[in-house]
């Protein structure tokens, strides 16, 4: 999917979803074991990518029939997945505020801790927008962990 | 969109040299694989740049590489 300023791209084998918004200067953080964000030749962002990103998020943006949206949770790493179904909003979260926000683009934020270390992602109309690639009926989607089966994994 | 390096070919990072990921994979500062989904990650100092490099593997097939500023936490500088 291309929006203006956005193109998000999906890699089943891999489980791995990027937000890619700019050229890669090759520079970046790694801000949880299966978070990352890379940055571009200006400093802004480039792109944020997830890895494991059906298994970890399909319980909060697509529950099975019957079951409520999870709302928040913290994998491994200690990256915190919260998750407003009002709104669509999807936040991970890997330090607490206060973070000067940066727009990454299309509802796509980037939030930074004082010393300027990516510390939050904010993805608006999540749901809406990666229905296609890990949504219910999007094929080769691995299904999610077993409960916990996150937490109990080791850190980086 | 289904391989790793598919996605490495299309979420490119030119400025990483092949050659870099070819040092780091061979002579690795720090090597490991994570236990969950058996990704085996590597990092290594380029002196060329004076960073610290992370190169992600998951089935013999390179994911991704880059500069990872978060690995002078971890490991100091070399340089």
């Amino acid at each position: 999917m291309t929006e203006q300023g956005l193109e998000i791209s999906y890699f089943s084998d891999n489980d791995i979803l990027v937000f890619q918004t700019a050229e890669s200067s090759g520079e970046g953080e790694t801000l949880a074991p299966d978070l990352w964000v890379i940055y571009g030749r200006a400093g802004e962002v480039s792109s944020v990518s997830l890895y494991g990103a059906a298994k970890l998020l399909r319980p909060y943006l697509f529950p099975t029939d019957g079951q409520e949206c999870q709302r928040n949770g913290i994998t491994r790493g200690e990256l915190k997945i919260f998750y407003a179904p009002e709104t669509d909003t999807l936040e991970l979260q890997t330090g607490e505020p206060p973070y000067t926000p940066k727009t990454a683009g299309p509802g796509l934020y980037v939030n930074f801790d004082a010393e300027g270390w990516a510390m939050d992602v904010v993805i608006e109309r999540a749901a809406e927008r990666l229905r296609p690639y890990i949504g219910p009926a999007a094929a080769g989607v691995p299904e999610p962990a077993a409960a916990g089966a996150d937490a109990a994994a080791g850190a980086d | 969109m289904s391989n790793a390096s598919e996605h490495y070919r299309l979420i490119p990072h030119p400025e990483i040299k092949p050659e870099w990921i070819e040092k780091i994979m061979a002579e690795p500062y720090h090597q490991e694989t994570d236990p969950r989904d058996g990704r085996e990650l590597y990092f290594g100092w380029i002196n060329e740049v004076n960073h610290w490099v992370r190169v992600v593997v998951e089935n013999d097939e390179l994911v991704t590489a880059y500069i990872d500023g978060r690995l002078d936490k971890r490991f100091g500088r070399l340089q």
